[in-house]
C-alpha cells in the first residue's frame, strides 16, 4: 500500500522547483500562524522558545540515535532511551565515589570530574549499545521486523529491571555540568523585563531575557547538540560515514565493494549508544533527578515521535523535529495554563496533532526521501 | 512490512492441493476427540478454579479476543498496532457509557462498542493508506498516548480519573436464591468464552475467504496484489475495521469483568504488552497468538497472588497495612527473570547436547512443552528464591504495571531468539495434526510461498 501514496500532495501536482516554493512558503507560513497564535493565547513566545529547545535539544540526542540505528540496521530501538539512564547512573556512581546512599549536591560537584565520569558513562553507552546489537538485534536477522521491535521493548525493560535492582526506584537527585547562569549580564545591555524595583527578572545567578532564565546548562546543552550535529555532518563525509551510507542503503553492494556490513551496524549502534548516554546525562540535568527507567519514560516517545516527522533516516530531520516537537509541546502547554482551559495531556495532544498534519502533507516526514 | 510470518494453521500441510493428503477414519476420531477435549477444558475453566480467581479466567479469554484482533493488523495485513491498547478502551468507554448513561441493554451496548471500534479503527486505516509501515506503527503509537492521556480523560464521557461503571448483563446473574457453583462470575466467563469461540470462526472463515486471501496478499507485496485486481485501499480498510470492531467487544467484555474500568487501564505498557503476546504468540497462527494471549493475561494475576501468599510474599517484618502492598514483588520479579533466563538458557544446552540435530519431530514438540513448562516453573523458583535475599524494601507504589512487561522480557529473550515464531512454532506439529493434517511433515522447498519460507527460516 505504501508504494502508491508515497509522494505528497506537492510532488504529486507540483514539479520539484515549485514544491520548494510551497515548502519555503509553508514554513513560513507556520512561523506567522504561531506568532499570531501566541499573541492570541497570551503566550510567551520566548519562554515558550528557549524551555522547547531545552526538552527538544535532549529529544533530538535520543532522536539522532534513533535515526542512525534505523537507517543502517533497519530497526526501531525502543532500547535507546535507557541506554541514556544507564549512563546517568554510571556518572552518578561515579560522582557518588560508588556509594550509591550518597546525596550528590550541585556546589559539591566539580565541573571536570562531572566531564569525566561522563566520558565513561558514554563509552559504556556505546559499548552497550553494540552488545544489543550483537546479542538481540544480529541474532534476529531473519525474523519478521515486529519480533525485533518486541526484542528492543525487552532489553528496555530488561534494563529498567537491572536499575530498579540495584538503585531502587527513587528519585535521586543528580547535577548539571554548571550551575547558574551568566549573572548580571543582559542581552545587549537591554533588560526585557524588569521587577518593580527596577531590576532585571531572573533568579539569583542568572539572566533573563522577557522574563525568562537562560542557564549556563541550557546554552552548554545547546552546544553540544551544534557540535554533535556538525560532527554527525562531517562523519558522513568521511570514508567510513560514506560506507555507512552505502551499506544502509544497499548492503549487498556495499559488501561487494569491501565493505563489513557488521562493522558499519557496530559502528552505528555504538555512536547511537554514545548519543543515547549523552542524552541521559543531559536530560537527567533538565529534571536535576533520575530514576529507573526516567528517559524511556520521560524522553523516548517523544523523540521516536520526532524521529518519525522529520523522516526517520534524516539526521537533519531528527534534530529539526526534535526542537518543533519541543516547542509544539510547550507552546500547548502555556496555552493550556494561561488561558485556564480544562484541557488533559495537552503535551499528548499536540503531539498527536503534529504528527497528523505533518503525516498528512508529507507521509515520508518533514525530510524524508525514502518512503 | 512484515513478511515472514509464522503460517497459520489452516496453511498447513497442504503441500499438494490437487491430491490433500486425508487422514483415516481412526485418525479423524481422534482428532475429533482431542479438540472435544481441548473445548471441555476451556468450558471447564472457569468451574475448577478457585471462585476469586474466576475473573482470571475471563480476562485470559477477553486477552484471547485482544490477541486475534491484534492478529488481523499485525498476522494478516502486515501492519504493527503500538496503540491497540485505545481500540480496546475507546470499546470499554463506549459500553460504560451505554450502559450507565443511555441504559440500552447489554448486549447493544456491545453492539455500539464494536461500531465505534469499528469506526475509530477505519479513521485510522484511512491514514495508514497514506503513511507506511513504520510510520504508521509511530502514529498507531502517539494515537494511544494521545487516547489515554486527553480523550479517556474527559470527564463528561468516560468518568476521567474516576473511572466509569459497566455493569455486567442482567442474564447472566443468578437467581437471588441460587447459591450452586455455577455463580455470576461463572457465566460471564462462559459468555467472554462465547464471544472468543464466536469471533475465532468468524475469523478463521473470514481468512478462508476471497477477502481475507486478499488482505493477506496485501501483506506480502501490495504492489503485485495490485496487479491482480486487488481494491488495495478497500481491502486495508476492511482489515481495520474488522480489527476495530474485535477489539471494541473485547473492551465491551473487559470493561463489565471488573464491572468498572479507568483510563489507567490503558496506559503504553498495556499496548506493548498486546504487541509481545502476539508476538510470542507467533503472529499469523490463531491457536498461537490466543495462546499468548492466555499466558500474558494470567501473568500479573498469579505474581500478584503469590505475592500476597504467606512465606512466599509480604509482612515478614511482621508489618501490616498499606505498605506491604508494594512490600518486595517486583525485586522477585526482576529476580525471577535472571533465573528464568539461566534456566532457558540451561535447558536449551541440555537439548542440544542431548538431541542435537537428531531431534524428531515428537522429540521437539516435547522438548518445546517441558522448555515452556520449565519456564513457568523457573518464574516461580526464582521468584521464591529471590525472595530472601532481596526482600525488605519497597519498590513501585504500584506493582502491576511493570511486572507483565517485565516477565514478558523472560519469555521474549529466551523464548524469542530461539524460536522466532513463538508458541506458534513449538505447537507447529501438534496443531497441523489437530486440523486434520499429517504430524510428520517433510520439509518441502518448492510450494508454501513466503509462510513456508518463513517457518524454514527461523531457525538458521
Amino acid at each position: 500500500m505504501a508504494s502508491l501514496t508515497s509522494s505528497s500532495v506537492f510532488d504529486r501536482v507540483l514539479g520539484p522547483e515549485e514544491g520548494r516554493l510551497v515548502r519555503v512558503g509553508a514554513s513560513l507560513g507556520a512561523v506567522i500562524a504561531v506568532v499570531v497564535l501566541a499573541s492570541l493565547l497570551n503566550v510567551s513566545l520566548l519562554s515558550v522558545l528557549v524551555n522547547g529547545t531545552q526538552t527538544g535539544v535532549v529529544y533530538a540526542l535520543v532522536a539522532l540515535g534513533i535515526a542512525l540505528v534505523y537507517k543502517s540496521t533497519r530497526v526501531l530501538n525502543f532500547a535507546q532511551g535507557e541506554i541514556g539512564t544507564v549512563a546517568a547512573f554510571v556518572v552518578y556512581l561515579g560522582l557518588a565515589g560508588f556509594d550509591k546512599s550518597v546525596i550528590l549536591q550541585q556546589n559539591e560537584v566539580a565541573f571536570l570530574e562531572m566531564v569525566g565520569w561522563s566520558i565513561l558513562a558514554i563509552m559504556v553507552g556505546a559499548v552497550l549499545a553494540v552488545l544489543i546489537n550483537l546479542g538481540i538485534v544480529q541474532q534476529l536477522q531473519n525474523a519478521a521486523p515486529v519480533t525485533t521491535l518486541v526484542a528492543t521493548i525487552g532489553v528496555a525493560l530488561l534494563l529498567v529491571g537491572a536499575e530498579v535492582l540495584y538503585f531502587e526506584a527513587l528519585p535521586r537527585s543528580f547535577p548539571q555540568f554548571l550551575a547558574g547562569g551568566p549573572s548580571g549580564v543582559e542581552l545587549g545591555g537591554l533588560c526585557l523585563s524588569t521587577t518593580a524595583e527596577g531590576a532585571c527578572l531572573g533568579a539569583e545567578g542568572t539572566f533573563a531575557v522577557g522574563g525568562v532564565n537562560i542557564t549556563y546548562q541550557f546554552l552548554l546543552t545547546t552546544a553540544i547538540l551544534v557540535v554533535v550535529a556538525a560532527a554527525l555532518g562531517v562523519f558522513f563525509r568521511t570514508p567510513a560515514g560514506t560506507a555507512l551510507l552505502a551499506t544502509s542503503q544497499e548492503p549487498f553492494a556495499a559488501q561487494l565493494s569491501g565493505v563489513s556490513v557488521t562493522a558499519m551496524s557496530a559502528l552505528a549502534w555504538g555512536t547511537a549508544g554514545a548519543f543515547g548516554a549523552l542524552a541521559g546525562i543531559l536530560g537527567g540535568g533538565v529534571f536535576q533527578s533520575i530514576t529507573p527507567g526516567f528517559m524511556t519514560s520521560l524522553f523516548l516517545v517523544p523523540a521516536i515521535v520526532a524521529a518519525v516527522l522529520g523522516g526517520i533516516t534524516s539526521m537533519p530531520g531528527a534534530v529539526v523535529g526534535s526542537l518543533l516537537l519541543g516547542i509544539v509541546q510547550t507552546f500547548a502547554n502555556s496555552a493550556v495554563g494561561a488561558n485556564g482551559w480544562s484541557v488533559p495531556g495537552p503535551p499528548q495532544l499536540a503531539t498527536f496533532g503534529v504528527l497528523l498534519l505533518v503525516l498528512l502533507f508529507r507521509p515520508r516526514g518533514l525530510f524524508g526521501k525514502e518512503a | 512490512m512484515a513478511t515472514t510470518t509464522a503460517p497459520a494453521p489452516s496453511e498447513l500441510g497442504t503441500d499438494d492441493p490437487r491430491n490433500p493428503w486425508t487422514p483415516s477414519p481412526a485418525g479423524r476420531i481422534a482428532r475429533l476427540a482431542v479438540f472435544g477435549l481441548l473445548m471441555a477444558a476451556a468450558i471447564a475453566a472457569p468451574l475448577i478454579v478457585p471462585d476469586v480467581q474466576v475473573n482470571l479466567v475471563t480476562r485470559a479469554f477477553v486477552f484471547g479476543i485482544i490477541a486475534l484482533s491484534m492478529n488481523i493488523l499485525i498476522g494478516y495485513t502486515g501492519t504493527v498496532s503500538l496503540g491497540h491498547q485505545a481500540f480496546v478502551g475507546v470499546g470499554a468507554f463506549t459500553a460504560a457509557y451505554i450502559l450507565t448513561n443511555v441504559g440500552l441493554p447489554w448486549l447493544a451496548a456491545v453492539a455500539v462498542a464494536m461500531l465505534v471500534g469499528a469506526l475509530q479503527a477505519l479513521l485510522i486505516g484511512v491514514l495508514a493508506l497514506r503513511v507506511q509501515g513504520f510510520f504508521f506503527a509511530i502514529v498507531t503509537l502517539a494515537y494511544g498516548l494521545f487516547t489515554k492521556e486527553v480523550v479517556f480523560n474527559i470527564t463528561a464521557l468516560t468518568g476521567g480519573g474516576a473511572g466509569a461503571q459497566a455493569p455486567r448483563p442482567a442474564f447472566v446473574e443468578p437467581a437471588a436464591d441460587y447459591a450452586g457453583s455455577i455463580t455470576g462470575d461463572v457465566r460471564y466467563a462462559w459468555l467472554a468464552l462465547a464471544f472468543l469461540a464466536a469471533i475465532w470462526v468468524l475469523d478463521w472463515r473470514f481468512t478462508s475467504s476471497r477477502g481475507g486471501r486478499a488482505v493477506q496478499a496485501l501483506r506480502d507485496d501490495s504492489r503485485v496484489a495490485a496487479s491482480w485486481g486487488i481494491n488495495v485501499r478497500a481491502f486495508t480498510l476492511l482489515a481495520f475495521g474488522l480489527s476495530g470492531a474485535v477489539a471494541g467487544i473485547a473492551g465491551a467484555l473487559f470493561a463489565s469483568t471488573q464491572v468498572f474500568v479507568s483510563p489507567e487501564s490503558f496506559t503504553l505498557t498495556v499496548a506493548l504488552t498486546y504487541v509481545l503476546m502476539t508476538t510470542v504468540g507467533g503472529v499469523g497462527s490463531r491457536p498461537g497468538v490466543v495462546l499468548g494471549g492466555f499466558v500474558f493475561a494470567g501473568l500479573a494475576p498469579i505474581l500478584t497472588a503469590l505475592h500476597d501468599t504467606p512465606g512466599w510474599g509480604v509482612a515478614e517484618e511482621g508489618g501490616e497495612g498499606a505498605l506491604d502492598v508494594c512490600a518486595t514483588a517486583p525485586p522477585r520479579v526482576v529476580a525471577g527473570v535472571f533465573g528464568l533466563v539461566l534456566l532457558g538458557v540451561g535447558i536449551e544446552a541440555v537439548r542440544h547436547l542431548a538431541l542435537g540435530e537428531r531431534r524428531t519431530h515428537v522429540q521437539r514438540v516435547l522438548g518445546g512443552l517441558i522448555f515452556l513448562g520449565a519456564a513457568w516453573l523457573g518464574a516461580v523458583v526464582g521468584l521464591g528464591g529471590a525472595f530472601g535475599a532481596l526482600g525488605g524494601y519497597c519498590i513501585f507504589t504500584s506493582i502491576t504495571p511493570l511486572i507483565e512487561p517485565v516477565i514478558g522480557v523472560v519469555l521474549l529473550l529466551v523464548t524469542l531468539i530461539q524460536f522466532p515464531g513463538g508458541i506458534a512454532e513449538q505447537l507447529e506439529a501438534p496443531l497441523r495434526w489437530l486440523s486434520f493434517g499429517k504430524f510428520h511433515e517433510e520439509k518441502s522447498t518448492s510450494v508454501g510461498g513466503g509462510s513456508a519460507a518463513g517457518s524454514s527460516s527461523m531457525r538458521p
